[in-house]
């Protein structure tokens, strides 16, 4: 069967169906039975494990069912807290989740503060003037602030797992905010050592290429992350590492040596445009440096431009995966209108051609990205190993964009920023000895989940904490606990734990056979 | 005016019954016909063998829902321009896009091609398969793979978050229906 199959079968679907009328607002219906369906977990699972003993006392409940799924309204979703796992098979753990909401508690910056934290370099009339403007803004004499990540410390008790043991675990974040979420992952009270791997996006993953408007998308809720992490192929895939997409041979044209005239009225911005001839089915061009361009995938042709008397420092290069196109022919433009009758006298370039690997010219043109970018900064101690890991990503999204099979006008810089940018999963690995009946802990900031404040929704002030139970995980979860701290500036607005902070409930037993928990608090 | 009334103009043989049949559903036809194409000279002549199409096929014919009667006929030759389109290589059109998504659904993007008599079984297939869904995932996926409208656009008129994943979860579910009730996809 191929898919023009189901296209054309797609014709004679009944009439009903063609003529179904469109649903109502479905985000808000969805959200409103959201909202319902979480105050019937709330009660089910509050009233629950009081039926079975006292709070906190370990054991399922007798029917979990109601807590399995989660609201997917949030705009901005920070991932769930994800179970740890390992590489081999057999272990089962009695898991305890501690969620600390310590950050949510109001903190205090008085303007002595906020003058004594600003850089040595000011100076002391810049430092009054800062004052007075601070006395200005804040007549208080300072401000409260306040987060919302929660201090997660997931602990495990492991059966079953004696001797050497890889441990794997997962979290939801992105590079540019990467610095913040690693867990640390201590064994028996002892740190483990651990070596970072990133997953692939979620669009990507999920062969969401050419014609998708998303084709980028990263995590964006619940139903992303069971499709990530389901099968166990995204963390296989992250693990492999971008080593064996790294050889893939490219072809590289860099533009050298360019000269163009100086502006002026008549030549508003002079423009260097490299037009070539490809097989548009066999063929993928990248372009690094470039502005713009054009292609007809008809007559086989394709242009790249940028403007030449602007971006002085910048390399610029077309990478070609595939098979060869012809040498570039360089035209002058007086603008950006690179069409006939425009066209300007006095432009050169030398297009220099090489054969190199895909490695090369990712980590070549990643360093440059990141050096000329304000996306993400490293500490020169992680430099080299951050670098790896970015550019191993890159390297399977370069090769799978390839892969796809069609064409997709792209450059390298919007691949990059969409790589450091969006939410994946990365696993923490970490090599050990266990032991039977070890305690391995894994502590990390979890940012929350929320709405955007200009929106006006009804989540407008709730954050939202998810708790996958098992999603990926070999590790058998025997029991499952979960507990508040430190919960004394949030009220819950909503979730599936069965909290119930009024009534002392802030340590439950959960269904280590459910999905997924959810949490919802506001500032109380 | 009614359909009922456009289908006694093509019964009384009235050429106003084009005229009248492309006030009502012209929109809808091109639409469609964009959707699949992009090319508003080739979404016009499909168009305009839709109301050919109709003319001779009312009578004898007589469907229950004009509506759906005229956009069949759009959509069956605007994938009938795209085939030949594509035959001339002439690629990158919506239809393209379209095609791309429900290589999803089947193992091998250029497996045997389904056989004309087991089409109309694979189209009861499907039928039976969109009753399982919910009401928004129904309207999603053939807003999506039946008129061919652009995920935003669908994602904007329902105010749904991530419709392109839930296309995506949709379309696996389609492959599984379609391996279940033995097709080899």
């Amino acid at each position: 069967m191929r898919p023009d199959d189901i296209f054309e079968a797609m014709s004679d679907v009944s009439d009903r169906h063609i003529e179904q009328k469109k649903p109502g607002r479905a985000g808000r219906v969805f959200m409103r039975f959201a909202a319902v369906a979480a105050a019937l977990a709330l009660i089910v699972v509050t009233v629950l494990p009081r039926m079975g003993g006292s709070a906190g006392e370990s054991g399922a409940p007798e029917n979990a069912e109601a807590e399995q799924s989660v609201p997917e309204s949030f705009m901005s979703y920070a991932g769930a807290m994800l179970p740890l796992t390992a590489l081999s098979d057999g272990l089962a753990a009695e898991r305890s989740v501690a969620l600390d909401f310590s950050a949510w508690s109001p903190v205090w910056h008085s303007i002595d503060d906020l003058v004594a934290e600003l850089p040595d370099s000011v100076s002391d009339a810049e430092r009054a003037e800062a004052r007075a403007q601070y006395e200005e803004w804040y007549p208080d004499g300072g401000y409260y602030s306040s987060g919302t990540d929660v201090l997660v410390r997931d602990s495990y008790v492991l059966h079953g797992g004696d001797g050497e043991t890889t441990l794997v675990m997962p979290f939801v974040s992105s590079f540019r905010y990467l610095d913040e979420h690693i867990p640390t992952l201590t064994q028996n009270g002892e740190l483990l050592a651990g070596e970072l791997f990133a997953g692939d996006l979620a669009g990507y993953y999920a062969g969401e290429g050419y014609g998708s408007y998303d084709y980028s998308s990263g995590i964006s809720g619940w139903s992303d992350l069971k499709a990530v992490l389901s099968s166990g192929e995204y963390m296989r895939s992250a693990l492999d590492g971008g080593s064996a997409v790294a050889d893939t041979p490219v072809i590289v044209y860099r533009v050298e040596d360019v000269s163009v005239p100086p502006e002026s009225e008549e030549n508003l911005n002079p423009t260097v445009e490299l037009s070539f001839t490809l097989d548009y089915d066999a063929t993928t061009v990248w372009s690094w440096g470039f502005n713009g361009g054009s292609w007809d995938s008809e007559n086989g042709t394709m242009s790249r431009n940028f403007s030449g008397g602007h971006g002085e420092g910048y390399s610029r290069m077309l990478i070609v995966m595939g098979e060869d196109i012809t040498e570039p022919v360089v035209t002058g433009y007086r603008t950006g209108d690179c069409s006939e009758g425009n066209e300007l006298e006095g432009v050169s370039a030398k297009v220099v051609r090489c054969e190199t690997t895909l490695g090369e010219v990712v980590r070549e043109t990643m360093i440059e990205f990141i050096d000329k970018s304000a996306y993400i900064q490293f500490g020169e101690n992680d430099f080299e190993e951050r670098l790896e890991l970015i550019c191993s990503v890159a390297m399977r999204t370069l090769e799978r964009y390839h892969e796809l099979g069609a064409y997709i006008w792209e450059d390298f810089e919007t691949v990059y920023g969409d790589i450091l940018a969006q939410n994946r999963v990365f696993f923490l690995v970490c090599e050990t000895e266990l032991s039977e009946g070890d305690t391995v802990t894994a502590e990390y900031l979890k940012d929350a989940s929320f709405d955007y404040y200009c929106a006006h929704t009804d989540k407008q002030g709730v954050s939202g904490y998810e708790l996958a139970v098992s999603l990926g995980s070999g590790i058998e979860m025997r029991t499952l606990t979960a507990r508040l701290e430190n919960f004394e500036h949030c009220e819950i607005a909503g979730g599936s734990f069965g909290f119930d902070v009024e009534n002392g409930v802030t340590e439950v037993a959960l269904d280590p056979a459910a999905e997924v928990y959810y949490i919802e608090v506001r500032r109380g | 005016m009614e359909d009922r009334d456009i289908i006694s103009l093509y019964f009384d043989r009235d050429e106003t019954a084009i005229a009248e049949t492309d006030r009502k559903y012209g929109a809808l036809c091109r639409g469609l016909a964009m959707n699949i194409l992009g090319l508003i000279q080739d979404a016009e002549e499909c168009v305009a063998d839709t109301w050919h199409r109709t003319w001779c096929a009312i009578p004898p014919q007589c469907p229950q829902s004009l509506r759906c009667f005229v956009a069949r006929i759009t959509r069956n030759l605007s994938i009938s321009r795209l085939r030949h389109d594509r035959a001339f290589k002439r690629g990158g059109s919506r239809g393209e896009e379209l095609l791309s998504e429900l290589g999803d659904c089947v193992s091998d993007r250029n497996g045997d091609p389904v056989a004309e008599s087991e089409r109309r079984e694979l189209a009861r297939s499907i039928d039976r398969w969109l009753d399982t869904l919910g009401e928004t995932d129904r309207y999603v996926f053939v807003r999506r793979y039946w008129y061919g409208e652009a995920v935003k656009d669908i994602a904007s008129s329902l105010s749904l978050p991530r419709c392109a994943q839930r296309l995506h979860r949709l379309r696996l579910s389609l492959r599984a229906h379609l391996e279940k009730e033995g097709f080899s996809v």
